[in-house]
This record gives structure tokens, C-alpha cells and sequence, in this order.
């Protein structure tokens, strides 16, 4: 344990003994904490910008548009569909919206997102919060037409209610009329329609007069017997006479009660008419529609492409960013702590001819491991690389001397290798946490997000994604790439006063 | 005058002084020795010289001319071999060779003219394909020699060659320096193994407390320190203070049972020191009297000092 104790004690003080040692190891990762907690201490997304298209705005769309506005969204409305891809393969926009002409609930259609499937993190971050904008308008509108379709149900209800009096009325009125009815039955039934031609005593009357004998009594009798029965025919025509009386009541009050029951269903009929125009009123009446009534579609601008795809531009500038600064930083550290550096030194060769030969080591040897990953990349997207080699191979050469010229000069900054490792490692990071290969570079705070735009290793991502997923000619990046041969010329210039401050002559 | 001349040279690093007001002039063709002890200036001096590091103070001639201002012409007219092994382990012999001759603007017949020569001198031809740190410590020594030669400098400053060497590779190492030297080159050379120095160096400078104490040929230092011969004694109760005190010694010392007493009278002191043992009726075991080797010469003068 003792002997456990003093090595690591020796290796501390060996360590903190030496100021840059000391200070990478201390202050590097305090650096990049501080650096990465400050830049990306926010939940916000800033500047994004959104491109729309509609061949003609609504006022959904529109509103649509208003929403995505506040929520802190540059919002750009673009003259064409393509130019709206366009622009997200330019950079100019994150994504495009695409509303189908007269946006409104009645015509549907869905709106369209075109985005940048190499950005995977911010898409996923702007359509998160586009959703949001569009999810709460939808919950706005389902909840209209659902509250919709409740008023007209309400309005039903109470047209129903209200009639329903009436029904029951015509209900009565259709009873009463069936009473009357069978009572003009029974009326008419009872009625004693039976008269006979065979009046008694007319016989006797005929044989009377026949025989002219003389016979009173008979006649008496016979004309008795026909005052009956004339009475008993008058009692029958009285009857009928009462029937028919009552008979044509009935009748006018079954005409009555027709008439005002005409009333109650032309009234019923109205009702009817008003429900169904009620029901008519509610436009959407799919269910998919009320419950969502605005549906999004999300399209990448590039035709669907493997994951590799998306990645390789980032998986090549990781690798020349790294192998770079590493290879270039031991290369000038080694030949630094190296016993031959004094030998080299009395030689007559200036150290510019010693920078430029590492240089160019270092250039060969990226060459070879950039060969050996086009060889393999060739196997999978032979097209495009074959279309885009030469763009890819002029921001591979800038970012490659870029990087280079990076680690020569924290070699000659360094006196040992392992600080020089450390601080090209913590550069690398920070090169990589300020870009947005894993968080988005729109999470950054705008004036951070400034900065880290002229982030070497950004630059080289972003242009190699558009030069490669796009196909887009490397001309449209004309400012950048100035930039980068802008920082080549910077590069060369602090590395030639870094080997002058720091040559190992005293 | 010298091919080098060093005048009042001074360097310090921040408040240290290493070298305090130094002179010193290096002969043509001649290979001068500087000793000293550890921490003496002898390397600082030698990349002084080199033009590795600036001088606080005085200045260095090569040929009458400024060193400070060390153009690529006045480059090649020196060779250095550090104490370290300066050349690339994971080369062969050659392609180290080549390196060197290369970055020393040589021609690429002369690089293999050259290489073919100094292989033969050094005695490496038959590793000439064998990478740097296959060789034997003596093989690489050669092979650093034969890289800070390769452009057959005028000056070759040589850095402690003979460091961690057993003494037949040192031997060898000091053939192959005398040889280089018989061919013209001056040769600036510093040592803690003076014998080596004794045996190599026309003129020795003894660097001490930050100054030349003494520049002169071995037998220059000698004569110098002539006078100052020595006596050893040993007897066998190994006491020495009746000795001490009867014979009246000023310089001596005592070093294990025995006693080295530093005078410029040996013989007469000597029967003086025989007597009193005589009479004390000591055992003698041993009695000599030596002329000092450099190193005793150059113990004696740093303990002066």
C-alpha cells in the first residue's frame, strides 16, 4: 500500500510540476464543463428557421403559420415548392412546410414537412416543436367541431322535446277518431234496414176490392195493420235520420280534429326539416376528422437513403479531425522531446523546411486513410461518391490542413506528449460538442451559435453533407470554403510565430 | 588563434549562472578536452558553441567570425554528437546516415560517397541494413558519429562519447575519434573519463565553478602540478597522525588505509616519512611515489579551489 501511496504521489507531483501538464489536466476539463454547461444550459431551440409553401394560403394556414411564429420559429414563406427543398439542402432553412392549397378542415389534405434526414437530432427537435404548434390546433379544432356536433344534438334534443307534445296530441286525436269512428259503425250497424213489400192487410185489401164484397172489419184490420207498418217505417226513417246526424258530427269532428293534426305533422315535418338541416350544418363527420383534424406527413428532401448515408459525411470529418491533430500534434511533439531534435537543429535546414516536410507527412498519411475509406465507401454509395468526389475532395483537403496545422501547433505549444494528447482531445471535443453532430447547433444561445458556425469541423460537416447528400456544386459554398482557406492562411501564420516563441534555442 | 575562440562568453538560465566570463580557444586540428565536474558548464559550452544557445555575454568565433549569427554555410562546418543517442532508433544505419547527409544539403553522390567512407571508418558496414536500435551500445555510438560526420565537418564537438561505455567499446570509440582527427577535423571533446581525455586531447580545459581553471596539453597540466607529486604510504596499524605531525605534511589525505601526501619535495619527504616509521617501529607495507595522473591532477586543482 505504501508503495502504491508514493507511485501515485510521484505521479501527481510529476504531473502538477509541470505547468502545462498541470493546467490541461486541471483546466481542460473544468474548460470544456464550463464551456459546453454554458452553451447548452437552455431547453430552447434558437433560430430555427422554417420555409413554407402553399399554392394558396388560408386562413388555417395561415393561423398555422401565425402559431409557429410565436414560438420563436423563423418563419419564411418561399415562392415554390422546390425552392422550399431547395433551401433546406442550402442550409437557409431547417425545414419546409408544405400546406395543400386552401387549407381548411372540409378539403383535408395533409401537410407536408420536408426535412434534412442527415440532421436527424434538429429534425426531430423542430418537428417535435412543430407538432406541438400543430397538435394544439388541432385539439383547438376537434374541440370546435366536437362542441359542433354537441350544439346540434342539443338543438335536436330540444326540437324533439318541443314536438313531442304535439305527437302525443296526434296520439289522442288518432284515439278519439277511432272512437268516433266505430261509434258511426255501431251507428250505422244498428240501423233496421229490413223493409217488407208484403205489408199485411194488403192482401185482404186487394181480395176486398176484388170482391167488392163487403167486409169492413177486414179492411179496418188490414188498414190498421198498414198504419203500423207505416209507423214502424217512419220509426225506421226517423232512426236513420238520427244517424246520419249523428254520423255527419262524427264526421266534422273527424274533419276537425284532420284539420288540426294537419297542423301538428306540417309542424313536425318543419322540425324534421330544421334537425336535418341542423345535422347538415355539421361539415365534418368523419370520425378520423374530428379526432384529428389535421394530419402531417414528413418527407426527407433526399430520396430514402441508409443511415450510412446520413452519417458518413460526419463519420469522415470525425476522422480527419482527429487523426489530424493527433498524428500532426505526436508527429511535432515526438520530434521535439526527441534526442535527434538538437542534431536536426545544428543542421543547416531551417525549421520551416522541417514544418513543411512534417506537413506534408502528415497529408500523405490522411491521404492513404481517406483512400482506404472512399474504397470502402465506394462499395456502398459508389453513385453519389462518383458524382461528388471532386467538391468532397477540395473541403477534405481544407479541413485536412486545417486540422493539421491544428495539431502542429498544439505540438509546438506542448512539451510533452501527454498534455499535447490531452489538449488535442479536449479541442477535438469541443470542436464536436460546438457543432451538431450530437446536439443540434440551433440549441445553442444565438451568440454562441455565431461562433461555433465558424467551427472548423462544423463547416466541414455541413458542407460535405450538402456536397454529398445533396449533390449540390460546391460553387454555392464559395464563402465558406474562403473562410476555411481564410483560417489555412491564420493557421500558418500563428504556427510560424508558435515555432519562433517556442524554439528549444535560448 | 584558434578555429574557435570563445571570449568572455557568460550564460545563465534566468539567475543561474553556468558560464561565468569563459576563454577559450580551440586549435585546428587538434582535439581539445574539456573536464569538469558534474554540472560544470561543459555541455551548455559545447551547444554554446553549436549555437543552440545564445549567449548572455561574450562571444564565439569560428575563423575570426560570429557564431551568434550562425549562417547554413557555418553549419556545415560543424558536427555534433550529443551524450544521448541522437538518431532515429526505427532507421538502419544508412538510411540514419543518408537522413543526416541529406538535412546537411549534400548531394546525393556525396551522400553515398560519404556514407560508404565514414560506414568504413566507424566500422558499421556490415550493419549498414541493421535498424538503429538492433545495434550494440558501442555500434550505436559509432553510428551517431557517423551521422554528426557525415558532411565531413570541420569541427566535430563530441558530447561525452565515451558515457556508459565498457572499456573496449570506449577504446574502440577513441581509435575511431583519433582516426577522424588524423583526417583534418578539429574535435572539441568533453569527458568525465580522463583517462580517455589523456589519451585523446592535444589541449584540456578544466572547466570549474563556472570558469576555465586551466587550459594547457596533459603534460602542460602535469608540470603544472609537478611539483605536487605524490607519496603513497601504507603501513599496518594504518595510523599516520605521528607521521602527519613529525613530518610536518601539509597536503595529504587519507584514503582508506592509506596515505597520499601531495608534495613538490617526494624524495626528501619520503625518507623523512620512511624514518619516522623506522623509529616508531611501524610495519611497512607499501611506499611509492607517483607523478599525479590528470585525474589526480584534476582532483587536486578542483580541490584547491
Amino acid at each position: 500500500m505504501r508503495k502504491i501511496l508514493a507511485i501515485i504521489g510521484k505521479n501527481a507531483k510529476l504531473l502538477t510540476r509541470t505547468k502545462s501538464s498541470a493546467l490541461i489536466i486541471v483546466l481542460g476539463p473544468l474548460l470544456l464543463i464550463m464551456l459546453i454547461g454554458a452553451a447548452f444550459n437552455t431547453a430552447n431551440v434558437y433560430g430555427v428557421r422554417i420555409g413554407t409553401y402553399s399554392p394558396s394560403y388560408s386562413t388555417l394556414s395561415n393561423s398555422l403559420i401565425d402559431e409557429l411564429g410565436k414560438k420563436r420559429f423563423t418563419v419564411q414563406k418561399i415562392e415554390s415548392q422546390q425552392a422550399c427543398i431547395d433551401s433546406i439542402k442550402r442550409g437557409i432553412v431547417h425545414v419546409c412546410t408544405i400546406f395543400p392549397a386552401d387549407l381548411s378542415l372540409k378539403s383535408g389534405g395533409d401537410i407536408l414537412f420536408y426535412v434534412d434526414n442527415s440532421r436527424m437530432n434538429l429534425v426531430y427537435m423542430v418537428l417535435d416543436a412543430l407538432n406541438t404548434v400543430i397538435g394544439t390546433k388541432t385539439k383547438e379544432i376537434s374541440a370546435q367541431l366536437t362542441k359542433n356536433i354537441l350544439d346540434t344534438i342539443d338543438q335536436v334534443d330540444r326540437e324533439v322535446i318541443d314536438k313531442n307534445s304535439l305527437v302525443r296530441s296526434l296520439a289522442t286525436d288518432n284515439e278519439d277518431i277511432n272512437n268516433r269512428v266505430n261509434t258511426i259503425v255501431r251507428n250505422i250497424q244498428g240501423l233496421d234496414l229490413e223493409f217488407t213489400t208484403e205489408i199485411p192487410g194488403l192482401d185482404t185489401l186487394e181480395k176486398i176490392a176484388a170482391s167488392n164484397e163487403s167486409g169492413t172489419e177486414d179492411v179496418k184490420k188490414a188498414v190498421d195493420l198498414l198504419k203500423r207498418e207505416l209507423e214502424t217505417i217512419d220509426q225506421q226513417f226517423k232512426e236513420m235520420i238520427g244517424a246520419q246526424g249523428q254520423v255527419l258530427l262524427a264526421a266534422n269532428n273527424i274533419k276537425t280534429t284532420l284539420r288540426s293534426d294537419f297542423q301538428y305533422i306540417q309542424s313536425i315535418d318543419n322540425s324534421i326539416d330544421k334537425i336535418t338541416a341542423e345535422i347538415k350544418k355539421v361539415k365534418t363527420t368523419s370520425v378520423s376528422k374530428i379526432v384529428s383534424p389535421l394530419s402531417t406527413k414528413i418527407e426527407p428532401v433526399t430520396a430514402e437513403k441508409s443511415q450510412l448515408n446520413y452519417v458518413f459525411p460526419t463519420l469522415m470529418i470525425l476522422i480527419v479531425m482527429f487523426v489530424s491533430m493527433m498524428l500532426a500534434s505526436t508527429l511535432e511533439i515526438k520530434e521535439k522531446t526527441s534526442h535527434v531534435y538538437l542534431k536536426n537543429f545544428i543542421t543547416p535546414t531551417s525549421y520551416i523546411t522541417f514544418l513543411i516536410s512534417n506537413f506534408i507527412t502528415n497529408i500523405v498519411v490522411i491521404i492513404i486513410q481517406l483512400g482506404v475509406i472512399f474504397g470502402v465507401a465506394f462499395y456502398f454509395f459508389k453513385e453519389q461518391l462518383s458524382a461528388t468526389i471532386g467538391g468532397m475532395s477540395i473541403v477534405l483537403a481544407l479541413i485536412t490542413i486545417v486540422f493539421i496545422l491544428l495539431g502542429m501547433i498544439i505540438g509546438s505549444i506542448f512539451k510533452s506528449e501527454e498534455t499535447s494528447t490531452i489538449a488535442t482531445i479536449s479541442l477535438g471535443f469541443i470542436f464536436l460538442f460546438f457543432s451538431s453532430s450530437i446536439l443540434p447547433i440551433e440549441t445553442l444561445p444565438i451568440l454562441i451559435r455565431k461562433i461555433a458556425s465558424f467551427n472548423p469541423f462544423f463547416m466541414g460537416e455541413t458542407l460535405l453533407n450538402k456536397i454529398l447528400l445533396f449533390q449540390l456544386p460546391i460553387v454555392l459554398f464559395i464563402q465558406t470554403i474562403y473562410i476555411l482557406a481564410g483560417y489555412i492562411l491564420g493557421l500558418i501564420i500563428i504556427l510560424l510565430i508558435v515555432k519562433r516563441l517556442t524554439k528549444r534555442s535560448f | 588563434m584558434g578555429i574557435i575562440e570563445v571570449k568572455n562568453l557568460t550564460k545563465r538560465f534566468k539567475d543561474h549562472i553556468v558560464l561565468d566570463n569563459i576563454d577559450l580557444d580551440v586549435p585546428e586540428n587538434k582535439i581539445l578536452g574539456i573536464i569538469g565536474i558534474n554540472g560544470s558548464g561543459k555541455t551548455t559550452l559545447l551547444k554554446t558553441i553549436i549555437g543552440f544557445y545564445k549567449p548572455n555575454k561574450g562571444t564565439i568565433l569560428f575563423r575570426g567570425k560570429k557564431i551568434s549569427k550562425v549562417s547554413k554555410k557555418m553549419k556545415r562546418e560543424f558536427g555534433y554528437m550529443s551524450q544521448d543517442s541522437s538518431f532515429y532508433t526505427k532507421l538502419t544505419v544508412r538510411e540514419n546516415i543518408h537522413y543526416f547527409g541529406t538535412l546537411y544539403g549534400l548531394s546525393h553522390r556525396e551522400v553515398h560517397e560519404n556514407a560508404r567512407e565514414i560506414l568504413q571508418l566507424v566500422e558499421l558496414e556490415d550493419v549498414k541494413n541493421t535498424l538503429a536500435q538492433n545495434l550494440s551500445g558501442g555500434m550505436q555510438r559509432r553510428l551517431d558519429l557517423a551521422c554528426s560526420m557525415i558532411h565531413r565537418p570541420k569541427v566535430l564537438i563530441l558530447d561525452e562519447p565515451t558515457e556508459d561505455l565498457d572499456p573496449a567499446l570506449r577504446r574502440d570509440i577513441v581509435n575511431v575519434i583519433k582516426k577522424i582527427n588524423k583526417q583534418g577535423t578539429t574535435i572539441v571533446i568533453t569527458s568525465h573519463i580522463l583517462e580517455d581525455v589523456e589519451n585523446l586531447c592535444d589541449t584540456i580545459a578544466i572547466l570549474h565553478d563556472q570558469k576555465t581553471m586551466h587550459i594547457g596539453s596533459a603534460d602542460d597540466l602535469r608540470k603544472l602540478y609537478g611539483k605536487q607529486e605524490e607519496i603513497h604510504v601504507e603501513v599496518a596499524s594504518a595510523n599516520y597522525d605521528r607521521i602527519i605531525q613529525f613530518a610536518n605534511l601539509k597536503e595529504y589525505e587519507r584514503e582508506e588505509n592509506k596515505l597520499i601526501v601531495y608534495t613538490a619535495e617526494a624524495e626528501k619527504t619520503l625518507h623523512m616519512i620512511l624514518h619516522i616509521i623506522e623509529n616508531d617501529k611501524e610495519r611497512l607495507v607499501y611506499a611509492d611515489i607517483r607523478k599525479p595522473s590528470l585525474t589526480e591532477v584534476f582532483k587536486a586543482l578542483t580541490k584547491k579551489k
